[in-house]
């Protein structure tokens, strides 16, 4: 479903391609997305006193066309916008891949299983705290990765995937041995009634510097959410198993409540990375379809707490 | 304080009502203190006439109108944390959300709650208090009670006056010369909403703003579903 933002932009792509190709018969219908969400926050805790901080912009493009066999080629880009620089801050998602009957195959740089099911179960605020946790070991979104993800099958779906990169931190002797999948990922979920649980794992091999793979033996995690009309709660719960330290455990809670176009939310994270727990408290208000603003109270603990407000607006 | 500001609403309903023949029906057992009450609501128009209308009249002609609404906005914003106390207390937990929101939005992007930034993003205000608590629980009002000084109440709803103002934030202020300062501003701002409202009492004065009182609070209770036969006044 594209919303208007997205039709508008549609529309100038399609007469931007009629326009180019005056001459030519019109053969192609253009049909990528540009779309983004630039989001500016002004943060006021004990730490950071009265600054306009980025609230993780993005511009991408994306899109779909049609294969012989019926199935569909997906693409999609995404860049990091940094609005305090005012310049682009990076790759977000890079990707192409195939989704049809059998599922959905991408490679590229992406959304993990990992982040999709069980790290976005929690990461609902827009103030700071939002689902970090999460995003401590580096594998919600990945370079250089080839995953499938099943069809959804009453409910139930899974995911295999694999990151393979050629900079192993290996001698040269060991590269035939130790050149192949440097993290293994597996991850399924179910969904009913408004119920949805997922488990995820991430198996890293020791030589895998670059994904974290001195770091980490492992990481499992599980992610929880129940959805009853207005009310949403969610839970997660993650085990790292460290190459040379002691396990680290993280849990998270989170909910929200909606009326209208006025949503409040509430997060706790407790981390064993960090000495205190963190907690938010929040009130979200939807100013148009593509327009909003929060305002919310953070305690980032170790006596770091105060206020974020924020704005965004999508297109 | 809090009478004052029902006194704006009970005045509001009055002005709909005026022209129209009071409901006096039953009038006198709703009233048993009328003695009493009819000599406290005298010595609070005298303290009124002398000290408090002059004030407020003095507060509206020396201040901008701008600064006017950037106070009664102020005293607002910290009666939501009452709003969403007694909206919880109700179990009317959207009415407590939403209050909840309106005082996040309004004490931030609203500069500490001198803007309503709220009202116009479409989260509008969920007024309760502890005697509409206790009315919505089924507490009877018992009889009208008019208290010195605080004015229009009944025996349930001035009782639960007491709660009110200590859920109130102005009350936490430990700086007693603050406290003391909001109050009279807080004291002076609702006079000062009502003196237009009052242009329109007519006849015996105790007996309006007592049935405009008692049927706003009926109004109030009810959240606006209220039982009274009006076809028989037209």
């Amino acid at each position: 479903m594209l919303n208007e933002g997205e039709m508008l932009m549609k529309k100038s792509l399609i007469a931007l391609a009629v326009a180019g190709a005056m001459t030519a018969p019109m053969i192609a219908q253009a049909d990528a997305t540009l779309y983004g969400s630039l989001r500016v926050k002004m943060v006021d805790t004990d730490l950071q006193e009265m600054d306009i901080a980025d609230n993780s912009s993005r511009i991408g493009i994306k899109g779909s066309s049609d294969l012989f066999s019926g199935a569909k080629a997906i693409y999609q880009f995404e860049q990091f916008i940094n609005t305090e620089a005012g310049a682009w801050g990076g790759g977000r998602l890079a990707y192409i891949g195939a989704t049809g009957d059998f599922g959905t195959v991408q490679i590229g740089r992406m959304w993990t299983p990992y982040a999709l099911w069980t790290v976005f179960t929690t990461d609902i605020v827009d103030n700071g705290t939002s689902g970090d946790s999460g995003y401590i070991i580096g594998a919600h979104r990945t370079p250089e990765t080839l995953a499938y993800i099943s069809p959804n099958m009453g409910g139930f779906q899974f995911a295999g995937a694999v990151l393979t990169s050629d900079s192993d931190d290996t001698s040269d002797s060991e590269v035939a041995e130790n050149a192949g999948v440097d993290v293994a990922h597996v991850a399924a979920k179910f969904e009913a009634a408004g119920f949805m649980g997922a488990v995820s794992y991430l198996d890293y091999d020791e030589d895998a510097v670059k994904f974290g793979g001195n770091v980490y033996n492992d990481v499992a995690s599980l992610g929880l959410s129940y959805t009853l009309g207005d009310l949403y709660l969610g839970a997660r719960y993650e085990d790292r198993d460290l190459v040379s330290a002691d396990d680290q455990d993280a849990w998270e809670l989170a909910g929200s409540y909606t009326m209208g176009h006025t949503t409040l939310l509430a997060n706790y994270i407790d981390d064993d990375i960090r000495d205190d727990a963190m907690w938010s408290l929040e009130a979200q208000q939807k100013l148009g379809k593509q327009a909003r603003v929060f305002a919310s109270w953070v305690d980032y603990g170790d006596n770091n707490d105060g206020v974020e407000v924020g704005y965004r607006v999508d297109f | 304080m809090l009478p004052f500001s029902m006194r704006t609403g009970a005045l509001a309903t009055a002005l709909a009502l005026s022209g129209m023949a009071p409901v006096v029906a039953g009038a006198e057992e709703a009233d048993p203190l009328e003695r009493m009450n009819r000599s406290i609501f005298s010595f609070n128009e005298t303290v009124d006439k002398y000290t408090l209308k002059p004030l407020a009249q003095g507060y509206r002609y020396i201040t901008p109108d701008i600064a006017e609404t950037a106070v009664s906005n102020f005293f607002h914003n910290l009666r939501d944390v009452n709003n969403l106390a007694n909206n919880l207390f109700q179990l009317k937990f959207e009415g407590a959300g939403k209050s909840l929101a309106r005082l996040a939005f309004n004490s931030t992007f609203g500069l500490a709650g001198f803007i309503d930034v709220a009202t116009p993003m479409g989260i509008e205000r969920r007024g309760e208090d502890f005697g509409q608590t206790l009315g919505y629980w089924g507490v009877p009002s018992g009889p009208y009670l008019v208290l010195p000084f605080f004015g229009p109440s009944t025996v349930r709803d001035g009782s639960a006056l007491i709660v009110d103002v200590n859920i109130d934030l102005t009350n936490r202020i430990d700086h007693v010369p603050t406290r003391n300062s909001l109050y009279g501003l807080l004291l002076i701002d609702t006079r000062s909403r009502l003196l237009e409202a009052e242009q329109i009492v007519t006849g015996d004065k105790y007996l309006f703003v007592r049935d405009a009182y008692l049927q706003r609070r009926d109004y109030l209770i009810n959240d606006g579903q209220v039982s009274v036969q009006y076809d028989e006044d037209f």
